[in-house]
């Protein structure tokens, strides 16, 4: 699929030929200028597009042009569980391609949203591994020179939670036989024998040149031992197994599975390196059974896409007893500093750090330390002593000190706030959890999440929305865990852990009321300059929505999904919790236009351009993390004919 | 009742604009455009949307002009005017806060012409 690069002059007078040149690379696996072929709309994940219709002057005339609903959405009131969608829409073929949390395969038709075909994976609507039912979309592939006549000459893959991946036909929805068995690929296959869930494919696998890459999804606060977090490259036709990658050390002295891929990768087309954005290992709140250090979890690390080997690794949580997973696949690109340019990637993560390496050798752009952080208390724990710390990029909430009690939330419960946060642990970022409760900030939900950041390459201008959230991590002891669990999942409630000798109780800090304990801002949008590692602004961004009451514009939102950044100065996100879909200036962090919409829009958006006309497109699905409130809505929006 | 309608113009805005605002916050809890499709909230301003509305028509249809029911009537539905619109603008419903703008019109009309006061027993006279 490697192109001539299909730039547009004025952006070939902007940029320098560096930069170019990794727009190029960037390129090469874009069907066409326009495209939003990838998950994250380019495999250096720096999900930017040069389509510059929609500008700050004129995007307050966007308009809704049409919206689809799949069908497949569930509250969780049923029978059946409930859905998390968080797919990007691809456009690519002259179509758009999404995939559904009931596991289906959507073709749209991309000005009008009129449904081309669709392909049902008929995949069992349990939940097997999560606790709800998710799905990230689809991926895309096509040969390198298609057939004329022959089918599957270009590809539309969907996994399952049950860890089968389908291909199937990108002009017809047909299944590709010669795929795996029948178009479908059994994952599960490479498991071990004794797992006892499957390695669900709910994030759409990265498609480079004829390969894909497979990272996978599980339980890891179920249990010590766990399957080993692999990461399978397989041919893009035939399914056929290139070479697999186990982040654990072999024989490893002790008890432990997972840090494993759950999101997106990126990779440097031109020097053929697939960036993974490797987890922490299980259980994801004690280390007991797994003190031997396990060098490439909670990880970003670099690997060979012809051979899968390991390139470099820097451990970015050294012992991960927080569930700091490594969440969304770095952004690369390249940095202008000290008059050098730089082949870098900037790594967001849960803990708010942003690290910005040097992309072929992984050392830090920027300085990382080694700092000394809290041991635990907890017999068998062995917290490390010190723990990986950057000051530049400022992280993206301040990791200093927690927010502190909210005098609101403190006075409606009668004090409640107050005197809970004095009861628990805290002694700061990397605070191990506790048996009397550990205050924990950030916490599992970042920080940043999945989403990551976006990138403008011509002014190196990064964008990124973050959480603000307090949660109160619990050991119990074993008897006493059996005595008083009564269900959970990885974002809230209680963890079993089994085969450690303590359950986990995780919750937000809440007071009787539901209100936050501590004080906003609960999510912000920052920009940063990557050539010298400056803020450039940051805004409370969203706005919490109670009982359908919106809370105050300075309290901003929780969010959950990602920016996408426009060659004409535009941040499109979704994100918040209050339902609603933004434009924000770049320079400024200014919203300059918003829709509502009818759920959190947890999903990056897909901007294209299709015949002559600029579409930003979200799939509004929601996530209970947010909010309750889930939807099966694909929208678009576009400037009024005429207007373009 | 047409005599009604006429001697109280303020309490009849007030009830028709109440009953509009509770169609609005209806519609509002039902439409998944909203933004606030079965919240709480939602449930919310409907109630206090007819309650306004159900006390307007006490006023109206009984004709009350004076005494403790009409005072205490009349200071709920400030208060309930007041609250709804507050909550109106906290649930982002525009129309529904338009909507108890003109219940307020309405609350201060019905006290400047209602029969009894003043000007509206002067006019009454004139008409007899």
């Amino acid at each position: 699929m490697m192109q001539p690069c299909p730039l547009a002059p004025r952006n070939l007078l902007r940029g320098s030929a560096l930069t170019l040149t990794l727009l190029c690379a960037a390129a090469a696996d874009a069907a066409e200028p326009g495209d939003w072929s990838t998950f994250n709309g380019d495999l250096a994940a720096q999900k930017y597009t040069t389509a510059d219709q929609v500008t700050p002057q004129n995007v307050g005339e966007l308009e809704k042009v049409w919206e689809t609903h799949t069908g497949d959405v569930s509250d969780g009131s049923g029978d059946r569980p409930a859905s998390v969608w968080s797919a990007t829409p691809l456009f690519v073929n002259d179509t758009l391609y999404l995939g559904t949390p009931f596991y289906r395969i959507f073709a749209l038709e991309p000005d009008t949203g009129a449904v081309k075909w669709t392909y049902d994976s008929k995949s069992s609507l349990e939940a097997l591994t999560q606790p709800a039912l998710k799905n990230r979309g689809v991926a895309y592939w096509q040969a390198e020179t298609p057939a004329a006549g022959e089918p599957c000459q270009k590809r539309v893959y969907i996994g399952t939670m049950d860890a089968k991946l389908h291909a199937v036909d990108a002009d017809s929805g047909a299944p590709c036989a010669d795929f795996g068995e029948d178009g479908v690929l059994n994952v599960n296959q490479w498991n071990t024998p004794e797992a006892e869930w499957p390695l669900s494919l709910l994030q759409p696998p990265t498609v480079y040149q004829d390969t894909l890459f497979i990272g996978w999804a599980g339980k890891d606060w179920a249990a010590s031992a766990t399957p080993p977090g692999m990461v399978f490259a397989v041919d893009a036709r035939s399914g056929a197994l290139k070479w697999s990658f186990n982040p654990l050390p072999d024989d490893y002295p002790g008890i432990t599975g997972t840090a494993n891929v759950w999101a997106s990768m990126s990779v440097d087309a031109e020097r053929g390196i697939l960036y993974l954005p490797v987890s922490s290992p299980s259980p994801n709140f004690y280390g007991g059974n797994r003190t031997a250090p396990i060098p490439l979890a909670t990880s970003v690390t670099a690997l060979d896409t012809e051979t899968g080997a390991v390139i470099w690794s820097r451990q970015l949580v050294h012992h991960d007893i927080w569930d700091y997973d490594t969440p969304a696949p770095p952004t690369l690109v390249d940095i202008r500093k000290d008059g050098r340019t730089i082949p870098a990637l900037v790594q967001t993560s849960k803990q708010g750090f942003l690290y910005v390496l040097d992309r072929t050798t992984g050392e830090p752009v920027y300085p990382i330390e080694e700092r000394a952080v809290p041991a635990s208390d907890v017999d068998g724990e062995e917290a490390v002593p010190t723990q990986p710390w950057v000051e530049t990029p400022p992280p993206v909430i301040d990791v200093g000190d927690w927010p502190g009690v909210f005098w609101l939330a403190d006075w409606t419960s009668l004090g409640y706030c107050s005197e809970t946060a004095e009861a628990l642990r805290y002694e700061g970022l990397f605070t191990p959890p506790s048996q009397e409760g550990t205050l924990t900030y950030p916490a599992t939900v970042g920080g940043a999440q999945w989403g990551g950041g976006a990138v403008d390459p011509r002014s190196n201008t990064f964008i990124v929305n973050s959480s603000s959230v307090v949660q109160i991590y619990r050991l119990i002891a074993r008897e006493q865990y059996e005595r008083e669990a009564t269900g959970g999942g990885n974002e809230q409630g209680y963890s079993p852990q089994a085969g450690a000798p303590y359950g986990m109780h995780l919750t937000n800090f809440l007071n009787p009321l539901g209100m936050p304990c501590w004080k906003p801002p609960y999510g912000t949008l920052s920009a940063y300059n990557l050539d010298s590692g400056e803020l450039l602004w940051r805004k409370p961004f969203g706005q919490v929505q109670k009982w359908g009451f919106y809370m105050p514009e300075s309290w901003g939102s929780p969010t959950i999904g990602g920016p996408v950044v426009t060659a004409s100065g535009l941040v499109f996100i979704g994100a918040s919790m209050d339902s609603h879909v933004r434009a924000i200036d770049v320079n400024s962090g200014e919203a300059l236009w918003s829709a509502q919409v009818d759920a959190p829009a947890v999903s990056l958006p897909a901007v294209y351009t299709y015949q002559g006309r600029q579409y930003v497109v979200f799939a509004v699905g929601g996530n209970s993390i947010l909010s309750p409130r889930v939807s099966d809505q694909i929208v678009a929006f576009a400037l009024p004919q005429g207007r373009e | 009742m047409s005599d009604r309608l006429v001697s109280d113009p303020g309490g009849n805005l007030l009830t028709l604009c109440a009953a509009v605002g509770a169609i609005v916050a209806a519609f509002a809890y039902f439409d998944p455009a909203s933004g606030i499709n079965g919240t709480p909230g939602a449930l919310l301003v409907i109630a206090s949307s007819i309650a306004i509305c159900l006390a307007g028509l006490v006023v109206v249809a009984a004709a009350l002009h004076r005494g403790p029911l009409h005072a205490t009537l009349v200071v709920l539905l400030l208060l309930g005017i007041l609250g709804t619109a507050l909550a109106a603008a906290m649930l982002h419903s525009t129309l529904l806060l338009a909507m108890m703008g003109l219940c307020l019109l309405g609350w201060l009309a019905h006290l400047f012409t209602r029969k009894g006061g003043r000007p509206a027993a002067a006019a009454e006279g004139a008409a007899r």
